[in-house]
Order: C-alpha cells, then sequence, then structure tokens
C-alpha cells in the first residue's frame, strides 16, 4: 500500500497532494503532524485516501493514542514531500477524458419510493446515476516524458469482501499498475477518488472462494486501459501563464442527528465495537475543510471530507466554471457520507443511516463553495460593488 | 367537530329499528348486531377527526392608496430629484386570503407595492392578525410595483409615518372581517406560459453584461420563465373565491416620468382575470423570481403612450391566467392541511459594510438608502443581516418558498425542478426587503443587480435559501426522519 506524492509549485505557491492506499485520510492530529514534519515545504495540503476497505482501520482519535505504524507512515510521507519539494522541476500539463463501466448505484430506489441495498451487480444491469467519466490530469517534464498520470473516477475499492484480511489497494492498486506500465513504468499514476457514496464495483464484496482477485483484476485493468488510452493522447502544454490558486475554507455544520440517537442506531447497525473504529457521537457544530485549487486558470479541483455521492461530482462538472473539473472525496478529513438532499429522503445506506451525521444538504453548501472559490480566484468575483466610488 | 357529532346523534337509531325484527331470535344474535355497531361506532369515532379536517377559505380587498404628495418608490432619479406622487392612475390595494384547517389559520396578503412593510410592520401586523384573527401564519408578498408610495427600513423620525400605518390597520381590520365569514373551499391548480418580458441581462461572448433596459423589439433573452402558475380557490359549489396568479417579472411599464399611483401590468393583469370569470373572484398576484426579468416595454415614456403598453403587457398576462383558471377542476383537499414556517437565517453581508456605507454616501448622496441597502443606514451598519424565508405546504402537494427580496429567475426554474411535490409556486417580495438575490453565477458575470450596491448579502445567499425550503418540505411530507434508519 501507497502514499504516492504530488508536488506542484507556481511560484509562492506549493500544493503538496498526497494519495493514500487508505480506507480514508488521516485525524486532525496526523494532518497536523504532516505539517509538522514538512516545515515551509507547502503552502497547501491535500491528502485523499482511496476508500478502499483492506486497509488498516484510521481513525480521528485513538483510545490509546496514535498508532506506531500510522506515525511511522507520516514520517515517511513527510520525506517523500521533502523529497518531492527539493526536486521540482519544469512540467506541462493536459487533460483528457473517457468513459468506463466497471460499477453501479448501489441504491437501488423502487416505484415505491423504498431503497434496497444492491450491493452486488453480476450481470452489470444498468443503475442511475452513476458517473462513468474518467478524467486525466497528465504531466510532463518539458521534454514530454511523463511524470504523473491522475486518474479521476468514482467507485468504491470494496471488490474484495469482509472476508479478506489480507491488505490490499483493490481495483485502484491494479488500474494504477496498468497505467503506469502502458506509459512506461517511469511515472507514477494516482488514484483520484472522486464521489462514489453510492457506487460500488458490479463485483462488490467478492468472496475470496469466488475468485476475488480475479474481479478485482479485471475491475482495476478496465479502469486502467481506458485511463492509459486517454493519457496517451493528452497533449501537454507549457503555459507561458502559469498559475497555481487555492483556497482552503472551513464551513460550519450541524449535525444531522441528536447525538444519543446517532449513538444508538450507530450500535444497532454496527455493533457494539463500532465507536473502536468510528469517532464518537458528533456534538454541535462540525467544522469541515473544503479546498479548491486552480491550476493556469482551466483546471479547477475540488475537495470534500467524505463520502459523497456521485451526483455531487456530475453536478461539480456541470457548475465549474473552468473547462476542466476534478472531484475529490475522502479529502482533509473524514465526516461521512455526504448524501444530496433526495437522497437522504428516499433513505438507505450513506443516506439516511448513521454512517451520515452532517446536516442534510451540507454536499450542496460545498459545491456552492468551490464554484464560488472558482469564480474568485478567477477574478470573477469583485471585491467591490460595480457602481460605487471607493 | 360537527361531524363527529353527528355520528354521536345518529348511532341509536339503527340499534332500535333492529330490536323487533330478525335479530330477535337469541340472546347471542342479539349481541351480534350490537356488538357491529359498536365496533361501527368506534370505526367512525376513529375516523372522524380525519373526515372532519376541511380547508375554509376567504377573502377581501382593500384600497391601500395613500395620499398624494408622498415621495415614490424604485426610481432612484425620481427620489434625488424630490419627485412625489400626483394622483392616481390606478388605485393600490391589499388583498387578503385567509386559509384554515383545523387549528392552523393562514392569511396571504398581497400588495400592490414595491416591497414589504420593515421588519417592524410586519411584526406588528403579526401580532395584530394573531391576537384579533387568530391568525398563526402570515405571508406578506409585495408586486414591486414601481409606481407606489415609498417604504423604507428606518424612517428618519424613528417611526412609520401615519399613510403607513393606516394601511396596515386596513390591512389588519380586513383579515379581521374575513376571518369571520371562512367557509368550506376546495383548490384547484392549472399552468401556461406567456412572454410579455425579457432578461435584461445580456452576457456577451466575452462574459461580459451589457444591461437591456427595454425590449421592444421583443429580442430572445434567456434565462426567461414564461411559466404563468394559476391557484384557484372556489366554494364547494364551484364558485371562484380567489385567483393566484403567479409570474416572475418587474411591474415597470411605468417608468420614472410618471408621478401618479399604479400597480402598473398588474392591476391590468387582475381586472382582466376578475372579468373574466363569473362568481366576481378576487385575483392576486404573486411576483415571483424577477430580479432580473423587465418586461417589453419597460419603463416606456409617458409621451409614448405608457398606459397602452402596460394595458397591453397586464392583458396579456391576464388571458392566460383566466383560461388556466378557467381549466382548473378544483377538489376538496385531501388531506386537508397547512404546514407553515418563518425561519430566521442569518446571513453576512457581501461587501465589508462599512466601507459600502461609505462608498454609497460619496457615490450617491444621503438619499441612497432610501432607494436601496435601507438596512445599512445605521452607522456603524450590521456585519449580518437576518432574513425571514417562508416556506407553505398545502394539502401535502403544493408548496410556496418565500424570498426576501429580488430574486433572480433561476431560482424559479430551479425551485421548481427540485421541489418534491407537483404543484410550486415561487415568492419573491416576501416577508421582509434586502434588494437583489441573485445566483452565483449572475454574481460572478456581474450587472445590475448582480455584483452592484442593489446586491449586499453574501453570495450564495439564495442558492441557501432555496435548499432551506427545500429540506423544510421534506419535512413537512415526512420524509425526513429524526433519526437514523437502523436496518
Amino acid at each position: 500500500m501507497y502514499a504516492r506524492v504530488l508536488v506542484l509549485g507556481e511560484g509562492k505557491n506549493v500544493l503538496a497532494l498526497v494519495t493514500l492506499d487508505l480506507g480514508r485520510p488521516f485525524g486532525p492530529a496526523s494532518l497536523a503532524r504532516l505539517q509538522d514534519v514538512t516545515p515551509k515545504c507547502f503552502s497547501s495540503l491535500i491528502v485523499t485516501a482511496s476508500h478502499t476497505h483492506s486497509g488498516p482501520a484510521v481513525m480521528d482519535r485513538y483510545p490509546n493514542g496514535t498508532p506506531a505504524w500510522e506515525l511511522a507512515a507520516i514520517d515517511k510521507i513527510g520525506h517523500a514531500i521533502q523529497l518531492a519539494c527539493s526536486h521540482l522541476v519544469d512540467v506541462r500539463i493536459g487533460t483528457g477524458y473517457g468513459a468506463a463501466d466497471i460499477g453501479h448505484n448501489r441504491l437501488h430506489v423502487n416505484t415505491d419510493g423504498t431503497v434496497n441495498w444492491f450491493e452486488r451487480n453480476l450481470t452489470r444491469i444498468p443503475t442511475s446515476p452513476v458517473d462513468p467519466m474518467v478524467s486525466v490530469l497528465r504531466i510532463d517534464q518539458a521534454d514530454g516524458t511523463p511524470l504523473a498520470i491522475l486518474v479521476n473516477y468514482s467507485c468504491h475499492p470494496v471488490v474484495f469482501g469482509s472476508d479478506n484480511l489480507q491488505y490490499s489497494a483493490d481495483y485502484p492498486g491494479v488500474m494504477i499498475k496498468t497505467v503506469e506500465a502502458a506509459l512506461g513504468n517511469k511515472l507514477l499514476c494516482f488514484f483520484l477518488q472522486g464521489a462514489p457514496g453510492d457506487i460500488n464495483p458490479y463485483y462488490a464484496v467478492t468472496p475470496l472462494q469466488q475468485n476475488a482477485i480475479r474481479m478485482r483484476d479485471w475491475t482495476g485493468e478496465r479502469l486502467g486501459r481506458e485511463a492509459a488510452g486517454i493519457a496517451k493522447n493528452v497533449q501537454t502544454k507549457a503555459d507561458p501563464e502559469a498559475a497555481l490558486q487555492f483556497v482552503e475554507h472551513k464551513l460550519k455544520f450541524h449535525s444531522r442527528w441528536d447525538p444519543q440517537k446517532w449513538r444508538d442506531a450507530m450500535v444497532a447497525v454496527f455493533g457494539p465495537s463500532v465507536f473502536q473504529t468510528f469517532p464518537p457521537p458528533a456534538e454541535g457544530e462540525l467544522e469541515l475543510s473544503i479546498t479548491t485549487v486552480l491550476i493556469n486558470k482551466r483546471i479547477a479541483i475540488m475537495t470534500m471530507p467524505g463520502e459523497a455521492f456521485v451526483e455531487y461530482q456530475i453536478s461539480w462538472r456541470e457548475r465549474c466554471p473552468v473547462p476542466d473539473a476534478f472531484f475529490l472525496g475522502y479529502a482533509n478529513g473524514y465526516y461521512g457520507y455526504f448524501p444530496t438532499i433526495r437522497s437522504a429522503t428516499l433513505g438507505g445506506y450513506g443516506a439516511a443511516n448513521p454512517a451520515t451525521w452532517v446536516e442534510v444538504g451540507a454536499g450542496d453548501r460545498m459545491v456552492d463553495d468551490a464554484v464560488m472559490s472558482t469564480y474568485d480566484m478567477l477574478g470573477r468575483m469583485r471585491k467591490t460593488p460595480e457602481d460605487v466610488k471607493q | 367537530m360537527s361531524k363527529q357529532s353527528g355520528n354521536f346523534a345518529a348511532w341509536p337509531y339503527p340499534s332500535h329499528a333492529y330490536a323487533g325484527g330478525l335479530w330477535r331470535r337469541s340472546a347471542l344474535s342479539r349481541k351480534v348486531p350490537t356488538l357491529a355497531c359498536c365496533f361501527l361506532f368506534l370505526f367512525l369515532l376513529c375516523n372522524a377527526p380525519c373526515s372532519a379536517a376541511t380547508l375554509k377559505a376567504a377573502v377581501a380587498k382593500v384600497d391601500i392608496t395613500p395620499p398624494i404628495g408622498l415621495p415614490m418608490y424604485g426610481f432612484l432619479d425620481r427620489i434625488k430629484e424630490g419627485k412625489v406622487s400626483t394622483g392616481v392612475l390606478d388605485p393600490l390595494y391589499a388583498r387578503v386570503l385567509i386559509l384554515e384547517v383545523s387549528e392552523k389559520r393562514l392569511a396571504l396578503v398581497t400588495l400592490d407595492l414595491g416591497r414589504t412593510f420593515n421588519a417592524a410592520g410586519i411584526e406588528w401586523l403579526r401580532k395584530a392578525i394573531a391576537a384579533s384573527s387568530g391568525i398563526s401564519f402570515l405571508i406578506v408578498n409585495a408586486s414591486h410595483t414601481h409606481s407606489g408610495p415609498n417604504l423604507l427600513d428606518e424612517y428618519p423620525s424613528g417611526q412609520a409615518p401615519a399613510w403607513e400605518i393606516e394601511i396596515l390597520n386596513k390591512i389588519a381590520a380586513t383579515v379581521h372581517e374575513a376571518s369571520g365569514r371562512l367557509v368550506e373551499a376546495h383548490l384547484g391548480t392549472g399552468y401556461g406560459s406567456v412572454y410579455i418580458g425579457y432578461n435584461r441581462r445580456v452576457v456577451g461572448s466575452d462574459g461580459r453584461v451589457t444591461m437591456l433596459w427595454s425590449n421592444p423589439g421583443m429580442e430572445p433573452t434567456s434565462p426567461l420563465d414564461p411559466r404563468v402558475s394559476v391557484l384557484r380557490v372556489d366554494d364547494t359549489g364551484g364558485k371562484p373565491l380567489a385567483i393566484l396568479v403567479n409570474y416572475a417579472c418587474h411591474p415597470v411599464v411605468l417608468g420614472a416620468d410618471n408621478t401618479k399611483y399604479s400597480a402598473d401590468f398588474v392591476a391590468v393583469m387582475a381586472s382582466t382575470v376578475e372579468a373574466a370569470l363569473e362568481g366576481s373572484p378576487i385575483c392576486f398576484f404573486l411576483q415571483g423570481g424577477d430580479g432580473d426579468i423587465n418586461p417589453y416595454y419597460a419603463t416606456t415614456p409617458l409621451r409614448e403612450d405608457a398606459t397602452a403598453k402596460r394595458d397591453w403587457t397586464g392583458r396579456r398576462l391576464g388571458e392566460e391566467a383566466a383560461r388556466i383558471a378557467r381549466t382548473i377542476r378544483t377538489e376538496a383537499s385531501s388531506p386537508a392541511t397547512i404546514d407553515f414556517t418563518d425561519d430566521v437565517i442569518n446571513f453576512p453581508l457581501r461587501w465589508d459594510a462599512t466601507t459600502l456605507r461609505d462608498s454609497l454616501l460619496k457615490t450617491f448622496g444621503p438619499r441612497i438608502f432610501e432607494d436601496h441597502a435601507g438596512t445599512l443606514v445605521h452607522d456603524p451598519p450590521p456585519d449580518h443581516l437576518e432574513l425571514h424565508v417562508i416556506t407553505l405546504l398545502l394539502g401535502k402537494r403544493i408548496a410556496f418558498v418565500g424570498m426576501p427580496g429580488e430574486p433572480f429567475v433561476n431560482f424559479q426554474i430551479n425551485w421548481r425542478d427540485r421541489c418534491p411535490v407537483p404543484d410550486v409556486f415561487f415568492l419573491g417580495y416576501t416577508n421582509g426587503y434586502f434588494d437583489y438575490l441573485p445566483t452565483i453565477d449572475a454574481a460572478a458575470e456581474g450587472g445590475y443587480g448582480a455584483a452592484d450596491s442593489n446586491t449586499y448579502l453574501e453570495v450564495g445567499a439564495g442558492e441557501q435559501i432555496l435548499r432551506h425550503a427545500l429540506v423544510r418540505v421534506y419535512e413537512m411530507l415526512g420524509r425526513l426522519k429524526d433519526e437514523p434508519e437502523k436496518d
């Protein structure tokens, strides 16, 4: 399992992007530690997880302190960031798009409005909404040699189920190998998990005795082949007016549930040991970190600290005022599921069960915030009214 | 309660009728009909409260034309030049619709005025009609005519002028009078479309906005919402009591050169509808999301026959509204319910409040707060503002949202797209006034009401209000639970 580091710099603005083969990003203390071990190295940090379910449990707070493996991982990632920071080279950037069909919407809405849990879809029955778009950001060195391929896609990495007790990045690991091999193995491929809050792979939770490894490989190779095909066709170019901007906002939200009702439901759904791997019940206001990045005034990246439903990714792409829009879930924190307002009323896992606990509509507000931040970075939000003298 | 009493009264008679006949064969068999009657009684008793809930309605209309000689609303130049009203083209009215289900009583008041009363005025009215008429919910919606008297957030004397107090008293008295003659009512809705206006913000291919202040050539523009939404309220005999017409268009056919009171095209629309329907209904205009929508013949100079253009605009809308209204089949609301919320949401200002206030004074002079941004008149100005957001759901299927300002038309379209009930109405200028509410995109594009001093609430406020109302409707429908699922 890897952490991959991309450092992008333009002038004083330096962004460190860390992708993790983990279920969720580290908690606040570890993210702060990562800042501490990389002094003055970057001005904005995004730590995003692939959401593999075959990794170690990560928590905001551990009953007995942060485990040694996590402290060691933080130090290693810090070292990798510093290494990358000290090896910055001129780059060219390009984007490309395609489509891959590896997953389905796991919340099936019946004609009577009830929702069924549609975990596996072995016959690949069409579902909706899904977002088949594969978005690729290619970063080349000045001579055109590929340095990094970033693949943004929305699908839960849960081909492996709970019977698997061996660490794995699940299908993203295979996707990455496929892309790296197709482009000569002299680059790093990053998986940017999108908004898979309601999206499962067709072969979700395949038992090991039913050849889960093969299903993982099929899923990863299918996405990887499409991503590699896109990446090969991307024409990168150096922008004479290169620009790197980012905005981080802390947005306050209420808890959706009464804390005691949430605690009771957590225990009812996940069992009495749930709080050994989950944060304790949320009290009062929650403060969520949202980062919006704008590269060369045309490539926008928004983050959400949790499991966004796929319609948010689609909505972001539709509303984002620049041509290239990337969406990163599981970034810079973890606050459970972000269902759309309509999904929250329909119900189902992640929509109305205890796995979602931030107020209804939080995801909409975060997309609004990213759209506004993008306009702001484009210089299109005036600081003063048009019609008054200062 | 009357049906419950009826059930009690009717119950003994069948029992007596059976006493000497078929059911006398045995003691046991005599018990059977008795038991059956008991079950029937219990069944009726249990169901009586549901069937007893009926919708009742009453309507009224009151002339609120103020005395001439007052400053007029809406055009800054007219205010700065000190022009005052000189007469009456057509009277200004407040129209009142009372709806009642069980103990819930709602008053909808529409005004032929530029905006609603200030917070103190609305609060006074709310308390007055609650005390006098048992009104639990109040909606005040202004048509936004620019040919009415000016209303201010803060009056120099510290209290509302006599004419405004008189209007408020008239409305309170009208609500009280109407509340005393409620009748059982049926509701129905219908939809159509009409083109009387255009989007006055033209976004060029370079992204720049040019304001198109009139469009007599009727050039197509976008976004625009031609939808005419009609809610018809009948008595149980099918006689129309009220026709509510929801449409988005600035009532500004008459421009700043007009100094006579008028409801603008709205008056013509209302009279067209009222004349077209038998039974003398009252026609209400519910102004929608018209923040960027003008009538084609906006601000027509009087010498260019502005009144004829006003009449054309009003008749065109009125004829379509009447056509829709005639086709509506009203029915008893089932379930007969009224769900209502009036929530206060705090919004920070988009601009630095002190700088904005100073800039407004420097640019426009001291009378600027009589035109817009009236809540910023105090020094220092507030850095956040409290907005009332109303959500109304009738019979679990007709939803209204009310925004306290001038929302851009895309909010109205978005509300209709997202609201989970079949019938949706969108009200601007409702229960307060905080100038323009542009969409995020429009705020970035710029132009009047989008990025000038006529808009000062944080960008995204309109989106947030819409989301809030959407969540409220889902709650009213019982589709948002207050605890997580446990299965």
